[in-house]
């Protein structure tokens, strides 16, 4: 069979160029052989070298590295006198290599400037030397680890000892391995083969690193005595070995200081971006479904069914398949070929780097990023001008011509009148050309960027925004980026206080890189624990809800049980938490004493002692303990158990329906007549609760007719008591539609708080009432017009309780009928003579006036006077006979 | 039964007059008047030739409008058995005042 070889011969036919290589290296020459093992010794021996080295030789190589040529003269020199026996042949490439090897990592990393390759000799095997090293820093730490871990936590940490070995020699060689491998081939064509590791094994090398400090109250004495006695000893070994090293760094530190430790690592390639990769891909992918508009670009979309697509619901990212039968079918693009959402909107706590994110996608996309921070000028005319220069104008200073990309930094700051205005920017559709609008459509992404994404002022954006939550950076990758910073600066660190440092974090990258810049600029070469542990860390756009911190109250925080006085703080507010607390009181510990209650209600009243007196006083030198008063609060009834915090709203609904009821009273008290009034709290405590009674008269019928005298005193008493204090029957139209008299001012509400329907009369007896209240209305009128003094007095004087004479009267009135009655003429009283006075004040004689006066009195004095006739002509003509003239 | 109009009286021809026709009443204050009074003051104006009547303290200002029949004063006399008319005079225009009145404000007192 010769179509199928023997497994021999499949390896060979496999691996036959690798083995012809292999066979052409033998027969080459010993040397080289000689030469491969020099490589591997001679790496050794530079590590030796360099930890041995004074430090005027790595100086000398610094300067060669500051000329920025690859290859000197000088270095090769260097190198030769480090390897023993180096032919040129062999080093001639390694020179090329070394040139391409910076190439690659210039791609790799983009902004490579910062690390020093400040011995440029061997890349590979500098690593290598550093490799060493750290494995043998990494042994100690291991080493001290496990003690330690032995000394506080015998039982959890052993699995501390598998850590990772970084090995090189087991994990590459020349010849085939045994292992699992990777083929690679050197830059000098021989082949090295690398050990290839399942995923697992790596990731739970890296799960390794993240620690919870956990149990940690339980032992924390011994764990602190452990740790001092570790890190001493640590550090003395450190020191020991070091010392040239951190000297170097420090040098060329000094130079970079000048430049933000956030800003100087902030990522400058996709890969670096410390966020999720649902994240970034959504946004991104947003940002590229802008190229068809922007860079005339066709664009792909996807699948709806295979889209990435944010549940709203979930609040996460979800892979929506097919078989789940949910797929939101809306197109990515709409019919201009712009996308769907016009605005990006990124939300998440601070620090996670939602506007690295924002610019460095920009960027990449191909856009300029013009941003609009929260200390520009917000008004809407200065946002209006910001958005058409950003979204209709592009840069002529810049080179490469590139379209804008908006990027609206703290938006929720923004108020809401710009916020609309980014609305109806944004969803204004292009136009077909007939009418020439002013505002031009949206041809530009913007990238809105927010804290709190249920900021009032967000409302009318978050309907139409594409929205991404950017989490917080987990843990893990958060605590391997600031690894990397430590080694970049030289600020030594051992790996578990850096996984402290980023939980601490809790995500926010920018407050754990600064806490190690602050420690670095303190002249520290070394993190510990405790500088963990004490820094604050960064608390810029920290806020808690009001809600956050009622649940904070109630419920006992074992991590930080000193956290909730920052909490409160933080959340501010306090009488609204006071409400919260009062309103939550009772549901959260009870005995049965009550005592805890009583505790609480106490630490209330001086709440609102101190409260009351700082606002009455306006001195706010006791305000700083209304925070306490909830602490103590919090102390008092605090519990483990999950307790479901109510918004406080009875405050406020108690506080509206008081305003409303005492507007009720108001506009009695106003209304009443002067016979009846009274001091406003006598009314409202001795009259009101009583006049719904009196205002409704037990009648038989409505029909006023057919009721009995009685019956009419009682009505004729109730529309008296209605007129007194300015009470009406309003006819109002119900929701069913029908007529209903309601009384207005609606006293019932306040007379009976609840049950208002308790001694309303039926709806006839309301009608009867209103007729009545409305011929009343027009007897005292005339009263007040016509009619003696007199008898008003003696009517009007306690109408309430005397109705006697009103009927009456109203009796004697209706002996007249209404349309016989007369207005009577007022009789004119002769005024007394005016006298005159001059501009001076001076009084003129009466018969100088008169004289003055009879002068001109010709023309009016005469005894024919003319009276015109208005009209036409014809209209007014009026035949005159002769006879009638002689 | 013939009438004799005689109108050769005056010298010169008969005068001609002309009514005047007011819209409105001409009132007096005190209803009997022992003696004759004056009603007001007729005047024309020189430029356009348009009639002012001054009347107790209104101004009214008219125009002559020519009447389509003219008209004769005639004097009826009765001599005896014999009854003799006389021309007096011609009407062949009136004096019509028609529009409203403006009144003549007499008294403006200076501490107004």
């Amino acid at each position: 069979m010769s179509d199928y070889p023997d497994p021999d011969e499949e390896y060979e036919l496999m691996y036959a160029d690798e083995l012809e290589l292999m066979q052409e290296q033998d027969a080459l020459t010993d040397t080289n052989v000689v030469a491969k093992s020099k490589i591997a010794k001679r790496s050794l021996d530079f590590s030796n070298h360099m930890s041995s080295q004074p430090a005027p030789s790595t100086l000398i190589t610094k300067t060669t590295s500051s000329t920025e040529t690859p290859v000197t003269p000088n270095e090769d020199a260097d190198t030769e006198t480090i390897i023993n026996s180096q032919s040129s042949v062999i080093l001639q490439p390694m020179e090329e290599a070394l040139v391409s090897n910076k190439r690659t990592a210039d791609e790799l990393f983009g902004d490579i400037e910062d690390i020093d390759f400040d011995d440029k000799e061997m890349p590979n095997k500098r690593f290598k030397s550093e490799e060493e090293n750290d494995l043998e820093l990494i042994n100690k730490i291991i080493e001290g680890r496990r003690l330690r871990q032995l000394l506080v936590e015998p039982s959890n940490r052993l699995q501390g000892t598998n850590k990772p070995k970084y090995d090189v020699k087991g994990n590459m060689s020349y010849n085939i391995p045994r292992w699992a491998f990777v083929p690679l081939t050197n830059f000098e064509g021989d082949r090295i083969y690398i050990r290839l590791e399942s995923e697992e094994s790596w990731e739970n090398n890296l799960n390794i690193n993240i620690e919870q400090p956990s149990l940690h109250a339980m032992y924390a004495n011994a764990w602190e005595e452990a740790r001092k006695i570790l890190e001493k000893k640590q550090e003395r070994l450190i020191e020991n070995e070091n010392t040239e090293e951190v000297v170097t760094i420090e040098e060329d530190m000094e130079t970079k200081d000048a430049q933000l430790w956030v800003d100087k690592y902030r990522p400058q390639s996709y890969v670096d971006l410390l966020s999720e990769e649902p994240v970034n891909r959504a946004l991104l992918h947003w940002l590229h479904l802008w190229d068809k508009i922007v860079f005339k670009k066709e664009v792909k979309t996807k699948d709806p069914q295979q889209r990435n697509s944010f549940v709203k619901r979930t609040g996460q990212f979800q892979l929506f398949n097919k078989w789940k039968g949910k797929t939101d079918n809306e197109p990515e693009l709409d019919e201009d070929g712009r996308p769907h959402h016009k605005v990006a909107l990124l939300c998440g706590p601070p620090g996670v780097g939602k506007t690295t994110l924002a610019h460095l996608l920009a960027k990449l996309a191909g856009y300029r990023p013009v941003e609009i921070n929260a200390s520009d000028e917000r008004s809407t005319d200065a946002f209006r001008t910001a958005l058409q220069s950003a979204t209709l104008m592009r840069s002529v200073l810049d080179a490469e011509k590139r379209p804008n990309c908006l990027i609206l930094d703290e938006i929720d700051g923004a108020p809401l009148p710009t916020i609309e205005l980014l609305v109806k920017w944004c969803t204004a559709a292009i136009d077909s050309g007939k009418k020439k609008t002013k505002s031009q459509p949206l041809r530009r992404p913007i990238i809105a960027i927010c804290n709190d994404l249920y900021a009032t002022s967000l409302r009318p954006l978050r309907a139409v925004a594409l929205l991404v939550r950017v989490g917080g950076a987990s843990v893990c990758r958060l605590s391997a980026r600031l690894a990397a910073v430590c080694a970049r600066e030289g600020l030594l660190a051992a790996p578990h206080v850096l996984t402290a440092l980023a939980t601490r974090a809790q995500g926010d990258v920018r407050a754990a890189i600064q806490v190690l810049s602050f420690i670095k600029a303190r002249a520290r070469a070394q993190l510990k624990v405790e500088d963990v542990e004490n820094a604050a860390i960064g608390t810029k756009d920290c806020n808690k809800t009001l809600m956050q911190a009622l649940q904070a109250v109630f419920t006992i925080d074992d991590k930080e049980p000193e956290a909730i006085l920052k909490i409160v703080q933080a959340a501010g507010e306090y009488d609204r938490i006071a409400d919260g607390i009062f309103e939550n009181y009772m549901a959260a510990r009870v005995d049965a004493r009550m005592l805890i209650a009583c505790e609480t209600l106490s630490w209330l009243r001086l709440l609102d002692a101190i409260s009351s007196w700082t606002m009455r006083t306006q001195n706010y030198s006791l305000y700083g303990a209304l925070s306490l008063c909830i602490a103590r609060c919090h102390r008092v009834l605090a519990s483990r158990a999950p307790q479901r915090v109510k918004f406080p709203t009875q405050a406020q609904e108690a506080y509206r329906k008081k305003l409303e009821l005492e507007s009720i009273v108001n506009s009695v008290w106003r209304g009443s007549v002067p016979s009846v009034a009274l001091s406003r709290n006598s009314l409202k405590v001795d009259v009101l609760p009583l006049l719904p009674y009196l205002l409704s008269p037990s009648l038989r019928t409505a029909n006023v007719q057919l009721c009995s005298e009685s019956e009419r005193r009682s009505l004729g008493a109730c529309a008296g008591a209605l007129c007194d204090y300015g009470l009406r029957y309003v006819q109002q139209r119900t929701a069913d539609g029908l007529y209903a008299f309601v009384l207005e001012p609606d006293i019932n509400r306040l007379a009976f708080y609840g049950n208002e329907d308790r001694v309303r009369p039926p709806p006839a007896v309301r009608q009867a009432i209103a007729r009545a209240q409305q011929l009343e209305i027009i007897r005292r009128n005339e009263e007040m017009t016509g009619r003696a003094p007199s008898t008003t007095t003696s009517d009007s004087k306690k109408p309430v309780e005397s109705k006697k004479p009103a009927t009456t009267m109203r009796e004697q009135d209706a002996a007249i009928p209404n349309h016989m009655q007369r207005l009577k003429p007022k009789e004119v009283t002769k005024s007394t003579p005016q006298v005159h006075k001059d501009f001076f004040g001076r009084i003129v004689p009466l018969s100088q006036v008169k004289r003055q006066d009879a002068l001109p009195d010709v023309i009016s004095s005469s005894s024919v006077f003319y009276q015109y006739r208005e009209g036409f002509n014809n209209a007014v003509r009026r035949k005159v006979r002769l006879r009638d003239l002689l | 039964m013939q009438i004799y109009i005689d109108c050769k009286n005056v010298e010169g021809g008969v005068p001609e007059w002309a009514i005047i026709e007011l819209q409105g009443l001409v009132q007096m204050k005190n209803e009997n008047p022992t003696c004759a009074t004056v009603v007001g003051d007729l005047h024309y104006y020189n430029r356009n030739r348009h009639p002012v009547l001054v009347l107790g303290h209104h101004v009214l200002n008219g125009k002559e409008v020519k009447l389509e029949q003219p008209m004769a004063v005639i004097q009826k006399t009765n001599l005896g058995d014999e009854i003799k008319y006389e021309v007096k005079a011609v009407v062949k225009k009136k004096l019509l005042f028609k529009s409203r009145p403006k009144p003549i404000i007499c008294n403006v007192s200076e501490n107004v």
